[in-house]
């Protein structure tokens, strides 16, 4: 059996990660996956935010996708952090904060990448 | 904890009452209108709102909730992957509520005598509101790409009741009947929405509004305006001394006062381009009035908005031009341009966000 989807032989060295974001700016909506799970998004004093605690195999990447909807001209700001097994990780090529502007189709997406 | 935000507070100074009410996007002259544009699912937005084109305090409130919100477990397995990712739909719920102390005789008599009265408005209102985004091939100058596009509507539900004392004079009666109050009690209830969608090679932002509503109103705005002073004269000790009752000194409305319901029909196109970048929203509202009294009315504003770098649902300020009742329904006197022609401009200042 495949070991990704029998949790009874899921290894025993897996990470623990944390991950936390927000996205700042006067945007409509905000969609967030992280390896394809979409995530619960709340509004914390006029920001987007998520969390979540994850178990990840070591040498693994997470991906986080922001699906960003607002009027096109919006500009946004997303904070994250993340920590694999209480040490502190970031995507090189976009570290927080990662900034943007809505230029097309009332429409954004950005991808951050963390090999844990 | 959910967060209070607050608050925009737009100054609307408008030179000439409007009879033009509750813009679908933008504010109006008048200042009508929903906060509803900038509420993010599950944030609580409170605003204020000074308003001298109808003398006038309001207090809004609005909260959204979003409906079939992702459960998410309280740990993820981050090394399976679904394919593909379930996404709900983006449906979202909210309330409003605003209240609204008003004065016929001017704002400024609010300031110096504390009090609100003799107007009060209150409204209660319910929004629903749908996203969706989708793959599209939009034309560009090199040929055509794909695209992710959103789009959303917004349809709102309100109801409302207003109560005021108006001062009138009647020069016709006998000396002590001529000046007189009268208590205005009207409501509304209405359907509007507006529908938000990119064009022009999905660069620019259109958005589309209406609204049909129903209205008890008052002629009162449109009656001419006199200021009543009751003098009292003292003599003491050879000095001729004159005192002016300050509470009698109000503007009393003259004329054949009458009040009437009315159905209100409105359109309104809200342009924001990218080649201004995003900075200026240009919008045109006509409407028709409705009344067994005065019908049809017609009128037509257009506005234009100064919007917040980087942010174009937030208005900095705006310029009103609006024409009412263009074919003169109402039967008045006036020329033209003193009748129908109404100058307005916001200003809008951000005193506090948590």
């Amino acid at each position: 059996m495949n070991p990704k989807t029998n949790p009874m032989s899921e290894p025993k060295n897996k990470t623990t990660v944390r991950f936390s974001t927000s996205v700042k700016g006067d945007i409509t909506d905000l969609e967030v996956t992280a390896n394809g799970y979409p995530l619960k998004v709340t509004v914390e004093n006029g920001e987007f935010t998520c969390h979540f605690n994850g178990k990840i195999t070591g040498g693994n990447a997470i991906t986080v996708i922001y699906e960003i909807t607002g009027l096109t001209g919006t500009a946004y700001s997303i904070s994250y952090t993340c920590s694999a097994d209480g040490i502190n990780k970031s995507d090189p090529l976009h570290p927080s904060p990662v900034t943007g502007t809505i230029d097309i189709g009332n429409n954004d997406t950005k991808t951050v990448t963390i090999q844990i | 904890m959910r967060s209070l935000r607050t608050c925009i507070v737009p100054v609307i100074i408008a030179f000439l009452p409007s009879l033009i009410q509750a813009q679908d996007y933008f504010d109006d002259a008048k200042g009508s209108g929903l906060t509803v544009l900038t509420g993010k699912t599950g944030d609580a937005i409170l605003s204020t709102r000074f308003n001298i084109g109808d003398n006038s305090i309001k207090v809004n409130f609005f909260q959204q909730y979003r409906l079939n919100q992702i459960k998410q477990p309280d740990t993820i397995d981050l090394d399976t992957y679904p394919k593909p990712p379930v996404k709900p739909q983006r449906n979202d719920i909210g309330w409003g509520a605003y209240v609204k102390g008003k004065s016929e005789n001017g704002l400024a008599t609010i300031f110096s005598t504390g009090s609100l009265v003799p107007g009060f408005e209150g409204n209660l209102y319910l929004s629903f509101r749908h996203l969706q985004t989708d793959s599209t091939e939009i034309r560009t100058e090199t040929g055509s790409r794909k695209i992710k596009v959103s789009r959303w509507w917004v349809v709102l539900l309100s109801g409302g009741y207003s109560i005021t004392r108006l001062n009138l004079y009647d020069p016709a009666k006998t000396f002590q009947k001529q000046l007189y109050d009268t208590l205005f009690q009207g409501w509304n209830a209405g359907i509007s929405g507006f529908y938000i969608l990119p064009v022009h090679r999905a660069a620019d932002n259109l958005i589309l509004g209406g609204s049909v509503s129903l209205n008890r109103l008052n002629n009162y705005g449109g009656l001419k305006k006199v200021e009543i002073k009751d003098i009292t004269q003292d003599t003491s000790g050879g000095v001729i001394r004159q005192v002016t009752p300050s509470r009698s000194s109000y503007i009393y409305g003259t004329g054949n006062y009458a009040e009437y319901l009315t159905a209100r029909i409105r359109a309104s196109v809200a342009w924001i381009p990218k080649f201004l970048g995003y900075r200026v929203a240009f919008i045109l509202y006509p409407s028709v009035n409705l009344s067994a009294k005065y019908s049809p009315q017609y009128n037509t504003g257009i506005s234009f908005q100064f919007l917040k770098k980087g942010s174009p649902t937030v208005s900095i300020g705006g310029i009103y031009v609006e024409f009412n009742d263009m074919c003169n329904a109402f039967g008045s006197d006036e020329p033209f341009v003193t009748r129908c022609l109404t100058f307005g401009l916001t200003a809008s200042v951000n005193i506090m966000k948590q």
